[in-house]
């Protein structure tokens, strides 16, 4: 297999030149926590929209020791996950791994993994939108001048606008977040649950959009504080269930229709987690909780 | 192709300007006159159920605060 991938592919694909140029952007990234660092994405054998972004700052990190996971919705056996799980074996030869625990590397898309990170550990999102502001400002001139002037007014004007029209802030994922006191940014599309896993987390996470053309970091034990206001503080929504399957009640839960008369059941919507509360419940005696 | 001329020739069409993005120019063709154009379709291509499933926690959170609003008052009116 590894003399396979070292007669067809560079490793991880992408030429050392590539590398270097995204590494130059990641570095410049982690310097400025938040700050979007345009680069000069490739094209990649896969759609625009799947996980370029992704995939590239992955390849520009990895080294042959890596063990990787790649998610997607949480879950391990999704389609976007395999795929780019099947890329990196076929041109890196890397390691693979389901487990969080153990991987080194983990690309991911729409969730933070429930278990803890830990040091050393480098979680990757692939990122469809990077700029918080564009929806409230098309302009990219003018969105790269407020950040430059740390001009959010706006986007609080909006927050305030959606307590004033529906009683709450009404942004459910790729809620906005303040980084390092400095830059505010975008999540990437994962829940507002999954938010105050940013704020000092021990790993190194990174975000890449590929058709964006831009990377941002957030380095270890950085500063992360959701936006909202004194009288309405940010919360960390999810289902008020127990997950169907491992019983827990602090994980985010998925929906799932299970039959044609609108039954349904609620269950981990990260498989690593659920999978090894399901072994952990099996061990103990099938006390769920 | 065609959606992207029709965007840019609001102007000339005598159209209001409402300040939408498909009435700004570099907003139009930075989005819709390049293969990364493409992208934002695809990508809808994959799955969401993790936001849609935020998206409707939150819509039957605010139906249950207006209803609990709304009970009080409908039977003063009574």
């Amino acid at each position: 297999m590894s003399t396979l991938v070292r007669e067809h592919y560079n490793f991880a694909y992408l030429d050392e030149h590539t590398k270097r140029m995204i590494r130059r952007a990641l570095l410049k990234g982690v310097a400025i926590p938040g700050y979007q660092v345009p680069f000069a994405s490739r094209e990649m054998p896969m759609p625009y929209g799947w996980g370029t972004g992704g995939v590239q700052v992955s390849a520009a990190c990895m080294v042959p020791d890596d063990r990787v996971k790649v998610i997607d919705q949480g879950a391990d056996d999704t389609t976007n996950a395999i795929s780019i799980r099947k890329f990196f074996e076929r041109t890196a030869g890397v390691a693979l791994t389901e487990r969080t625990a153990e991987a080194t590397l983990i690309q991911t898309r729409h969730r933070i993994p429930e278990h803890p990170l830990s040091e050393g550990q480098i979680l990757v999102y692939q990122v469809p939108i990077p700029e918080p502001l564009r929806f409230l400002e098309p302009r990219e001139t003018e969105t790269r001048k407020m950040h430059a002037l740390s001009e959010y007014g706006l986007m609080h004007v909006k927050l305030y606008e959606d307590i004033s029209q529906h009683g709450e802030i009404a942004t459910s994922y790729a809620y906005p977040a303040e980084v390092n006191g400095r830059h505010v940014f975008d999540p990437s599309p994962i829940p507002k649950f999954d938010n105050p896993k940013l704020d000092n987390a021990p790993a190194l996470q990174l975000f890449g959009a590929g058709r964006e053309q831009r990377i941002y970091a957030v380095p270890p034990y950085t500063r992360v504080r959701s936006l909202d206001f004194e009288d309405y503080p940010f919360v960390a929504a999810r289902a008020e269930h127990q997950c169907a399957l491992c019983g827990a009640l602090h994980t985010y839960l998925d929906e799932v229709i299970i039959d044609d008369e609108g039954g349904r059941m609620f269950v981990c919507s990260d498989t690593d987690y659920c999978n090894e509360r399901q072994q952990a419940n099996q061990e103990t005696g099938n006390d769920a909780g | 192709m065609a959606l992207c001329d029709r965007a840019l020739r609001w102007e000339e069409l005598g159209e209001d300007n409402l300040g939408a993005p498909a009435q700004n120019e570099e907003f139009v063709i930075m989005h819709g006159d390049n293969i990364q154009a493409t992208g934002f379709v695809e990508h809808i291509k994959l799955p969401h159920y993790v936001d849609f499933q935020s998206e409707a926690e939150l819509v039957r959170r605010l139906r249950r605060m207006h209803a609990e609003d709304a009970t009080p008052s409908q039977g003063d009116t009574a």
